[in-house]
């Protein structure tokens, strides 16, 4: 016992005069410099109080953080030197996400340099009002094994929140724009003497055939994607080795042959093609099957193998159903009013579209969708397995800052000189836990690439 | 019927009994510049029906025929055949020489065209050899071409085009299918065929053995019955020929043929020809192909040409081929379809000249045909999901089970993955015919009269197996339907016919023709039992030496087809079962079958064509002016329309199933096939079976019923005019056309259900004319071809140079309702559903189609007019308002209702033909020579379209044929 008194005292002197010497020596050697440094904001933004920054000694092993103020100031008691300061942060405001980064190098602090510095913000901002968005679609098919034709049973939409808060959306539903293929030489009608869509100044756009619509709400975590599988829910590479496998409790699809629509028989008046339409392997359940209100005649939804021209909307005081099922609704866009007959939704309800062209027939090919849903179009050959993939938004990908790390570099899936311009292998990227953030400025000459294969097969 | 028949005889028989001094004929036939004698040519005084045969050297002789002035044809094969005005009296007329030419280039005078039959009281046609050769006619359907205001088409085997007299393929009444076709007395047709209500298929027949083409497009004699428009009469060679080769090719066909008459030790000989041809479609890959090899040998003689002739012939013949595509490299993999279309038919006639007061020819003749035409398809399949084989052949709930399980499950499982199927398509039609024909020439005072009296009988039927699969493992949703288990078609005709010829004096004379026939018409089994359907017919022509003319009225009865009188039954599947698919893609599908058969309408008529023809044929120095005159009324032609029921059955989905504590891998479904109800059961039982829910939905069940549609109405008028050959160029001008109108709408109430639309309470629309923007189309055309012909026989040379104008080509649908309801209503625009009553005169406009009446599915019965319900809707009930607006049919178009008139186009043809010495000939032609590329307009529209491709006329074209006679 008396060891230990005897230690713990000796302990307690050795540390006191310690302490005591060297507070003697700071106050001798070194001098503290009051620093602030500034964060200058694009016009439209305020300053953020409360923000961290951080300045790093340089060739030191100095770190000194603090805090702005409200009028977006930090300051600092520090010793001289050379310094880098960096300021980076995200905020939410309203629907809008705003990630903040700044960095300015070579600060100056000593006797005869200014007391303050201005970093220069750079400011990106992902709005989460619009943050549903296609991922991917993927409709041209792929050989079957034997090479004998194309099997195009097997195709989907990926549908993306690309925002940070949770979605959940009601009345959600999936169209697309006639005619059913880009290329068809019917599309002439759709357009008046003046060259415009015949839709264009009426406000809408026409879903041809049918819709379909989720059931109750939908729900999608912050970078988080649904697939909906459009024909042939099940798993696809038993037979065709290079299709997609769609058994998956996960996963949505189109599936609702218990509809009667327009048509004149019972071979046309249903969605109940069942090589289209096989029923959903088991394990996904009926909460995830999309429902349809089936205005025009057939018994699969035509969703083009070559082109379709896609999208998602929301219904605003009304759910999809009643809104499509309402005759005053209606719209033709053909010879035969059954075949071409179109749910007009109106163009302020469209959350995203996709217009996509045969690579083969560009030059007969026709626009569909507006400028404002979609002002360009992305280019598919069919046939092969490649699907239609939104490059990544590499500004704001990379300005998030859980993405340290996670991001795979060297993107190579594009196909024929179409390919990601960000370089960042999305899928690879996620599958390390990085968020992706895609490029979304209405025009998918600019956001898509045909992709070599669809991301549903694992790469 | 039989009373009118006796009462007919009766007054046949009144001018007969008068017998006048009978006298004798004999002559010799030889050829023209020669000694040579001709043997087995035909000699026929034509008023009184007496006939014989020239023997080996040439010599006939006829005896017992009444004193008078005769027309005396003689024809043999090779010659041009010839008319001699002979008359007989007391005094024998003995060594009459009669020289034939030899048919051939070297004649002043050739046709190469069709020409009006001049002995024909109605309107008809003929193309002899010569024409045929120089034309190179590869089928039968070609010689359409020929005839006033024809088209030629460019042809091939590929294309299986039937004809049509006097009317379109693609208009109301059918008009192949009341065309009849003969070859040397044998009818073909195509009455027992399944799955089309077309004329006979003709590429099969081929052209090398044809001698001749009547064309009989007027009233046709009661002789022929079973058409509506018209006949086709082929005639065959028969006697001597030297052997004869041809060869022919063209971009899309090969085709080589010879043929040969050989004498025979009696006096008679036996014509054999052969032939094969092949055409493709794809000038690059000529592998897929349709193939005609075809071989005849034909028997004639004529036993005790010296006392009671006996004209005996026996024919047999028929075809080896079809389309085949197994191996084309093109197709997918080892796939290929394959298609027979063999054919035999053996024909055998007696003609006995009794030459009795009573009777002076007893014709009988009989023949037989039988069809091959079994394709097979072989074909490469997949399937990532296993698919519902639905086999069930009767009405009821029933689910799919595995083929190993249960191969004779009303519905099976299909395979996924990859295999082949091999189908069958079996068709073996089967045609019996028989007649027995009396005739009676007698001369009466100034006039002759014939009767012909007859009996012809008609069996068809198919013997083949219907659609069947190598292995049932891989047979898709099909129902076995064999024909060879279905009854015949037999039909019993009795004619008699008059014809009386009057010598008027002063160089005119009168011919007037008036038969009846009867036909009945029994299949066992039918709802129908024995239907019987008269058809008078009759023609008068009176000539005045270089102008005449004839007119014409008859009643052509096409007596309704097998699938009216024999309906075949039909299936509506429902799907009402759909269980998640498990983990190696299967999924026990369930559906409802709703087995049905076409209702016995008892109101139901035969359809018939009352035909009237009217014609002038005249010759002004030397310019030869033909002119017909038609009008056709369809009247109840055969439709059919859909009867309803109020039907709901039971939809489980896999919801209902969602949560079972059954295993996936052990989940059993069953199926009550009354009432629906899915029991799910726990093939381990560890689980008691459950009962699963399900939805009730209504629709409807529909059965088709055979009514009789509204009249159809075709006009026309038809000339040709051949000018007097201009000889110092040694050219000749036709000008031959046609003008034609047609008009059809279908005034009938058709019925058709509308989808309920989430509503669960469909309705049905009653339409007038049906549920199409139109019920039916007006159309008209103008046809004017010019044809020069050089010929000059020194060597043997002759040209043809025709163009073909199309002056007028207009169609235009038409929307007429009745004067109570409105059934068109013009719209403001396509969202609109109301506006004014539509009426033809109007253009550009947007038409909405209202359904006279609407009924619910709860009280179908019950015929509610539609407009004013739909006016009132608007206002008060927008739920019903919603449903009824899904009735009514809108154009999306403003020129739907526009009338379509083509601009006028034209096209050049060049034919030639040379013969090289006595052997050998040469033929060439080129259609669309000019290869026009030019515009037309199309008024419906206001576009203009090239002619290129756009099958106003035919592609640029050629074909080469040689002929070598040995």
């Amino acid at each position: 016992m008396k060891k230990i008194v005897l230690k713990t005292l000796l302990i307690a002197a050795a540390l006191g005069a310690a302490l005591s010497s060297c507070t003697k020596e700071n106050e001798d050697i070194i001098k503290l410099y009051d620093f602030s440094i500034a964060l200058s904001y694009p016009d439209d933004i305020s300053p953020s109080e409360g923000v961290t920054i951080t300045l790093r000694q340089t060739g030191g092993e100095g770190i000194f953080e603090s805090l702005t103020n409200a009028s977006g100031i930090a300051t600092f008691k520090i010793p001289a030197g050379v310094y880098e300061a960096i300021c980076s942060y995200t905020q939410t405001s309203g629907e809008y996400f705003y990630i903040c980064n700044g960095i300015k190098s070579q600060v100056v602090v000593d006797a005869n340099s200014l007391p303050k510095a201005v970093i220069t913000m750079s400011v990106s901002t992902i709005d989460n009002s619009k943050s549903l968005i296609i991922k991917e679609i993927y409709n041209g098919g792929v050989m079957k094994d034997d090479n004998s034709a194309n099997f195009h049973f097997d195709k989907c939409i990926v549908l993306y929140n690309n925002g940070t808060s949770t979605l959940n959306l009601d009345n959600i539903a999936i169209g697309m724009a006639p005619q059913y293929n880009a290329e068809a030489g019917s599309n002439s009608t759709l357009y008046d003497n003046g060259g415009a869509l015949v839709y264009e100044n009426e406000g809408f756009i026409p879903g041809i055939n049918g819709i379909w619509y989720f059931l109750g709400t939908l729900t999608i975590k912050p970078f988080g994607q649904v697939v909906v599988n459009v024909c042939g829910a099940i798993d696809n590479t038993q037979t065709v080795t290079n299709s997609v496998n769609y058994a998956n409790p996960d996963y949505y699809c189109m599936y609702d042959p218990e509809y009667e629509g327009a048509g004149t028989n019972n071979s046309n008046k249903y969605y109940n093609n069942t090589s289209y339409y096989p029923t959903p392997a088991a394990v996904i359940p009926t909460s995830h099957y999309l429902k349809t209100v089936k205005v025009g005649q057939g018994n699969a939804w035509p969703f083009s193998v070559t082109s379709p021209a896609v999208f998602i909307y929301q219904t605003d005081g009304v759910t999809p159903k009643a809104h499509a099922e309402d005759t005053g609704n209606l719209w033709y866009a053909g010879t035969n009013a059954t075949v071409s007959a179109c749910v007009k939704v109106p163009s302020e309800w469209i959350l995203d579209g996709v217009e996509v062209w045969n690579s083969d027939k560009i030059t007969s090919s026709y626009k569909r969708l507006t400028a404002v849903i979609d002002a360009g179009h992305v280019n598919l050959t069919g046939k092969y397995g490649h699907s239609l993939y939104r490059n990544v938004d590499k500004e704001l990908t990379e300005a998030l800052p859980e993405n340290q790390g996670l991001l795979v570099y060297d993107y190579s899936l594009g196909y024929d000189g179409s390919t990601d311009p960000s370089g960042i292998n999305a899928e690879a990227s996620l599958k390390n836990g990085a968020h992706i953030v895609y490029k979304d400025t209405n025009n998918s000459s600019n956001d898509f690439h045909e992709r070599i294969k669809c991301s549903l097969r694992g790469e | 019927m039989r009373k009118l028949l006796a009462s007919l005889c009766l007054l046949i028989g009144a001018g007969l009994g008068k017998m006048y001094g009978q006298g004798e004929l004999s002559g010799v036939i030889s050829r023209k510049g020669s000694e040579e004698k001709i043997a087995a040519a035909t000699v026929v005084l034509k008023e009184c029906g007496l006939w014989t045969v020239a023997d080996a050297q040439g010599r006939f002789t006829l005896t017992k025929i009444e004193y008078g002035t005769y027309s005396l044809q003689v024809q043999c094969l090779g010659y041009i055949g010839r008319t001699v005005t002979v008359t007989i009296g007391p005094k024998k007329r003995e060594n009459l020489a009669i020289e034939l030419e030899e048919d051939n280039l070297s004649l002043e005078v050739v046709h190469v065209v069709a020409e009006r039959t001049q002995d024909a009281s109605t309107s008809s046609y003929r193309i002899d050899r010569t024409a045929l050769a120089h034309q190179q006619t590869l089928s039968l359907g070609d010689i359409s071409s020929l005839l006033p205001g024809g088209k030629t088409a460019n042809s091939t085997l590929m294309d299986d085009s039937r004809i049509s007299i006097r009317g379109e393929s693609s208009e109301k009444g059918n008009a192949s299918f009341g065309t009849a076709i003969e070859i040397d007395g044998v009818r073909i047709d195509n009455n027992a065929a399944a799955g089309e209500t077309a004329g006979a298929s003709l590429r099969s027949i081929g052209m090398s053995d044809v001698e001749s083409v009547e064309v009989v497009s007027g009233i046709p004699s009661v002789e022929y019955g079973d058409l509506s428009n018209g006949i086709v009469k082929v005639n065959v060679r028969k006697g001597r020929a030297p052997l004869a080769v041809e060869v022919s090719l063209n971009p899309h066909t090969r085709a080589v043929s010879a043929s040969k008459g050989i004498p025979t030790s009696g006096g008679g000989a036996v014509n054999v020809s052969a032939e094969r041809a092949r055409s493709f479609s794809n000038i690059a890959s000529p592998y897929t192909a349709y193939t005609r090899n075809n071989i005849n040998i034909r028997y004639s003689n004529t036993f005790f040409k010296d006392g009671t002739p006996l004209y005996l012939e026996a024919g047999l013949g028929g075809n080896i081929g079809g389309y085949s595509s197994e191996s084309d490299p093109d197709e997918v993999l080892d796939s290929y379809t394959k298609t027979r279309d063999n054919a035999l038919r053996g024909n055998i006639a007696l003609r006995l000249l009794l030459n009795k007061p009573w009777i002076t020819n007893l014709s009988l003749s009989g023949s037989v045909s039988l069809q091959d035409k079994r394709s097979e398809v072989y074909s490469n399949a997949s399937a990532a999901s296993t698919q519902p084989y639905i086999h069930t052949m009767q009405s009821g709930y029933f689910v799919a089970q595995d083929y190993d399980a249960n191969p004779q499950a009303n519905i099976i499982l299909g395979p996924t993955g990859y295999w082949y199927v091999r189908s069958y398509s079996d068709q073996k039609p089967v045609s019996v015919n028989l007649k027995l024909k009396g005739e009676l020439s007698r001369r009466a005072g100034a006039a002759r009269n014939s009767v012909q009296i007859g009996a012809e009988f008609k069996s068809s039927g198919n013997n083949g197996r219907g659609t069947y699969y190598q292995d049932m493992r891989y047979a898709p949703t099909w129902r076995e339907y064999q024909y060879s288990n279905l009854p015949r078609i037999n039909n019993l005709a009795l004619f008699a016919e008059d014809d009386l010829s009057l010598d008027l004096g002063r160089g005119i004379s009168a011919k007037l023709t008036a038969g009846l026939r009867d036909d009945i018409t029994f299949i066992s089994g039918s709802d129908y039992g024995t239907v019987s359907s008269l058809s008078p017919r009759t023609n008068l022509k009176v000539d005045f030496g270089t102008f005449s003319v004839h007119a014409g009225a008859g009643r052509s009865v096409k007596l309704p087809g097998f699938q009216v009188l024999y309906p075949s039954p039909s299936y509506t599947d429902i799907l009402v079962f759909t269980p998640g698919s498990t983990v190696d893609n299967k999924s026990y599908y369930a559906y409802y079958t709703h087995a049905t058969s076409a209702r016995y309408n008892p109101n139901l008529k035969w359809q018939y064509t009352d035909q009237l023809d009217l014609g002038a044929d005249a010759d002004i120095r030397g310019t030869k002016i033909s002119l017909s005159a038609y009008y056709h009324k369809t009247r109840n032609p055969y439709t059919s329309v859909n009867l309803y029921t109020p039907f709901t059955y039971l939809f489980t989905g896999q919801s209902a199933i969602e949560g079972s504590p059954i295993l996936t891998e052990n989940r059993r479904y069953s199926i009550d096939s009354k009432t629906g109800i899915v029991t799910l059961s726990d093939a381990s039982g560890a689980n008691p079976p459950v009962q699963l829910a399900a939805n009730e939905h209504r629709t409807f069940n529909d059965s088709k019923m055979y009514v009789n549609g509204s009249d159809v109405h075709r006009y026309g008028l038809e000339w040709i005019v051949d000018f007097a050959r201009i000889k110092k160029l040694r050219t000749s001008l036709r000008l031959d056309g046609n003008l034609y109108f047609y008009k059809g709408v279908d005034k009938l109430l058709y019925t058709y259900s509308s989808s309920s639309m989430g509503s669960n309470s469909p309705l049905l629309g009653h339409y007038r004319g049906g549920s199409g923007l139109s019920n039916g189309s007006e159309s008209s055309k103008l046809n004017l071809n010019a044809t020069f012909t050089t010929h000059i026989p020194e060597l043997r040379l002759i040209v043809t140079l025709r163009i073909e104008g199309t002056l007028r080509n207009y169609k235009r649908s038409l929307s007429e309702g009745t004067s109570d309801a409105v059934r068109g209503i013009v719209l403001e625009n396509g969202n609109d559903y109301f506006g004014q009553p539509y009426n033809k005169n109007m253009r550009d406009v947007l038409v909405a189609i209202y359904p006279e009446y609407y009924s619910t599915w709860e009280n179908p019965d019950e015929l509610i007019p539609f407009e004013e319900k739909f006016l009132w809707a608007r206002e008060n009930d927008a739920s019903l308002y919603n449903r009824l607006a899904r009735l009514v049919v809108k154009s999306t178009y403003a020129y739907t209702f526009n009338p379509a008139r083509i601009s006028e186009y034209f096209t050049a043809n060049f034919s030639v033909t040379k013969e090289i010495g006595s052997h050998v000939s040469l033929s060439f032609y080129a259609n669309n020579f000019f290869n026009s590329m030019r515009h037309v307009k199309n008024s419906q529209t206001g576009l203009y379209t090239s002619l290129f491709g756009s099958g106003y006329i035919p592609s640029y074209y050629y074909g080469l044929t040689l002929r070598i006679k040995i």
